[in-house]
């Protein structure tokens, strides 16, 4: 039965966190809401722990970060929780400048064992600021992990990997896979930070996307079967980033499309691109295409799945590279 | 090489539009800027302009409707290439290709017309830019294929992975089916190897060498045990010089010698003269692995100004070029200006043979020597049997260049040097 059983992304996000602060009495809670539950993945963690490592703080972000800070100076693992990742950007300065680089500027003499994570995405209809994608803005600065789930299996291990990391590690997730449904092993399992994964096997092309745009992937690579064979890679993490697994698999399509649900400019896919073009030029048989959001702001309400990268998108591109 | 004409996208919302009708008919010459044809889209008919100057070729027939990007026509830049895009629907129909040598014979170069059949002339290059994928351009390098040689079938004619893997498979069959097989049909094929690349231009040269030059060959023994003496002097004050002189480093200072000797086996033929140089460059042949299983290669870099170095700086430049001719690393020129060749047989896989061959001259030089591996030889020396090293000495020459007197007194100055090598210090 265990072997089968499906949760929910939320709740394999929540599975980990009770795992943890089972195992772990430095594990703590900073965040908005977290012992009321607007969202579910902290719903009845405060009965199980309490207020003293449950701690819901006012909308202040900056406050509540620096409440982590000090803990985890002290010696505990806090997981600060933004709710929507956006307004990390309220904290950004303790977070680019000096969550970062602690361990740098004090010579190795200390780390920040912290886990900054909170939800955002486009396709929900909530508004520019809450769905803004920042994975792209944390992973510029050296010294900060970033992962984003498209599974709840990798949920769940992706955040025992990142509370037990002893570097800050940004867990950012995306709104469209909060109730998507998926296998989640009972206990203990860690996805290793920096490991992306082959998710599905292809010949044709490459097809690189996480998070909620993994689900688009896979309906791109649903529609095409038997007409062009994709092979989709996660990359689980964005930074660090494992560019090994997208060139092995490049060695067997030639060619590249990369979907970030981000920026065009400076982000994740154009980083991928980049490195493929240094060290795996001689793999490609088509130019690298990217499907990202133009630079553009994004637009509310009904205008969102327009702008962000979108299954009809994504087939084009494929298809462009297929020529 | 023909550029693809797609269904333009001429709205942002426009997914596919309907040919009306062609303004042009096939194969006709169409100037940029003129009307092509005429499009109709979800909202309005367009006149549509060439956007480029051809002979163009209609792939879709007018009153189809297609996706935008989709291909629908090509600009041949000639009309024969444009006949060719055609096929049967041509008006030079494949299957009659005396009637299209003689009807297209006025557009080409006369070479052009005897070649071969137009449809199986390969597309040639404009000499601009040839589009190529990065991992097109290195399977081609791999298979030593030219990319000139090679339909793109990519966007915008570039050639990509599919075109080069069907160019080799072309070029590896070719062979393969031409073979002569046995009545029988008892032989397969283990495996072929094109003759493009580097095996080419070595099958080119080796042919061209035998089929133009009055080439004799010449063989003798040479006692080389004073040579190895001297050798094993040079090899003892190794610290000194910062090499192990090689026996290769002593043959090119004797086949410097014997030059300066007689000029005349230091010279080629060039046009209708024969040419004597003065600088002695000397060509060391450089055995390769090739580039599959069953292949070899081989590179002849240039020693230059060899009648003018000393033994330990032959050596070291002899060593730098062969290690370079071996990493690929040589400059573009310095297998270049060789005035006469050097094929050391004795270092073929690190062991030779106490043998002779008829080596092959390295055109258009006059002479090429080709010493084998020194042995232990039962000889007659000074009355008596005696073991002595004894090396074989093969020597082919160029009778258009000289003839036997000068040629003779080439080989015995050579002889004499390596004989007795403190000669050279002449």
């Amino acid at each position: 039965m265990s072997e089968t059983r499906e949760l929910p992304l939320v709740e394999a996000i929540q599975e980990a966190y009770r795992l943890e602060m089972e195992r772990d009495q430095s594990v703590i809670m900073v965040g908005q809401d977290i012992a009321g539950g607007i969202f579910p993945h902290t719903k009845g963690l405060v009965e199980q722990f309490g207020t003293d490592r449950i701690v819901d703080t006012p909308l202040a972000e900056i406050g509540m970060y620096g409440t982590a800070f000090g803990a985890a100076m002290e010696g505990y693992r806090p997981i600060v929780d933004f709710m929507f990742a956006g307004f990390f950007l309220n904290a950004a300065s303790p977070i680019l400048a000096q969550t970062a680089q602690f361990r740098f500027i004090h010579g190795s003499q200390m780390s920040l064992p912290m886990v900054i994570t909170g939800a955002c995405g486009a396709g929900m209809r909530l508004g520019n600021e809450h769905a803004m994608l920042v994975h792209n803005m944390i992973a510029q600065v050296p010294g900060i992990k970033v992962c984003m789930p498209s599974t709840p299996y990798d949920a769940k291990g992706l955040m025992l990997a990142a509370i037990r990391d002893p570097n800050p590690v940004a867990f950012i997730w995306h709104l469209g896979t909060m109730m998507d449904r998926g296998p989640v092993p009972e206990g203990d399992y860690e996805v290793p930070l920096g490991v992306a994964e082959v998710k599905r096997e292809g010949s044709d092309v490459t097809l690189v996307a996480n998070g909620f745009q993994y689900k688009n992937a896979v309906a791109v690579a649903d529609k095409l079967a038997g007409d062009i064979s994709v092979e989709i890679v996660d990359p689980r993490s964005i930074s660090p980033l494992d560019i090994d697994t997208i060139l092995r698999s490049l060695e067997k399509t030639n060619r590249l499309v990369i979907v970030d649900e981000s920026w065009d400019s400076r982000s994740t896919a154009s980083q991928i691109a980049a490195e493929v073009v240094d060290v795996g030029f001689d793999l490609l048989d088509a130019p690298v295409k990217r499907v990202c959001i133009p630079d553009i702001p994004l637009p509310g309400g009904h205008m969102e799945p327009y702008v962000a990268p979108n299954p009809d998108a994504i087939e084009a591109a494929v298809r462009d590279v297929c020529r | 090489m023909a550029t693809d004409y797609v269904m333009p996208k001429l709205a942002m919302g426009m997914n596919e539009g309907t040919i009306v009708d062609w303004l042009v008919s096939e194969g006709q010459r169409v100037e940029r800027g003129a009307p092509l044809m005429q499009v109709e889209t979800e909202k309005v008919v367009y006149d549509v302009e060439a956007p480029v100057a051809g002979w163009f070729h209609i792939l879709v027939a007018a009153g189809e409707t297609v996706p935008a990007e989709s291909r629908i026509g090509q600009f041949a830049e000639s009309e024969q290439e444009c006949a060719e895009l055609g096929g049967g629907a041509a008006p030079a129909a494949a299957g009659t290709p005396a009637p299209t040598a003689v009807q297209f014979d006025a557009n080409l170069p006369s070479t052009g017309a005897l070649m071969a059949p137009a449809a199986s002339a390969p597309p040639t290059p404009t000499g601009g830019r040839i589009k190529a994928s990065p991992l097109a351009r290195k399977l081609a390098r791999e298979r030593g294929l030219e990319l000139a040689d090679i339909h793109g079938t990519g966007p915008a004619g570039r050639i990509v992975k599919r075109d080069v893997l069907a160019a080799n498979v072309g070029a590896t069959a070719a062979p393969a089916t031409t073979a002569p097989l046995s009545p029988a049909g008892t032989l397969t094929v283990k495996a072929t190897v094109p003759l493009k690349g580097m095996r080419g231009a070595i099958a080119r040269n080796m042919v061209h060498s035998l089929h133009s030059a009055a080439q004799l060959s010449h063989f003798s023994e040479v006692d080389a045990t004073r040579l190895l003496k001297a050798r094993a002097s040079f090899v003892a004050n190794a610290d000194r010089y910062g090499t192990r002189v090689s026996l290769n480093a002593f043959v090119v200072k004797a086949m410097a010698v014997a030059c300066q000797a007689v000029p005349i086996a230091n010279a080629g033929v060039v046009g209708d003269e024969v040419v004597i140089w003065n600088e002695v460059n000397v060509g060391l042949s450089v055995s390769l692995p090739g580039q599959g299983e069953h292949d070899s290669g081989l590179v002849v870099p240039v020693l230059r100004n060899a009648e003018r170095k000393g033994l330990v700086q032959i050596d070291a430049e002899l060593r730098d070029l062969a290690s370079r001719a071996r990493e690929g690393r040589l400059a573009p020129g310095e297998t270049e200006g060789g005035t006469i060749t050097l094929s050391p047989t004795s270092a073929i896989g690190g062991a030779g043979m106490y043998s002779w061959s008829t080596p092959v001259l390295n055109l258009p030089q006059a002479v090429i020597v080709q010493p084998g591996m020194i042995e232990q030889r039962a000889v007659v020396h000074k009355g008596k049997i005696r073991k002595r090293n004894m090396m074989p000495l093969s020597l082919t020459f160029d009778h258009r260049v000289l003839d036997g007197d000068p040629f003779a007194g080439f080989a015995v100055a050579l002889r004499r040097c390596l004989q007795a090598p403190e000669l050279m210090l002449a």
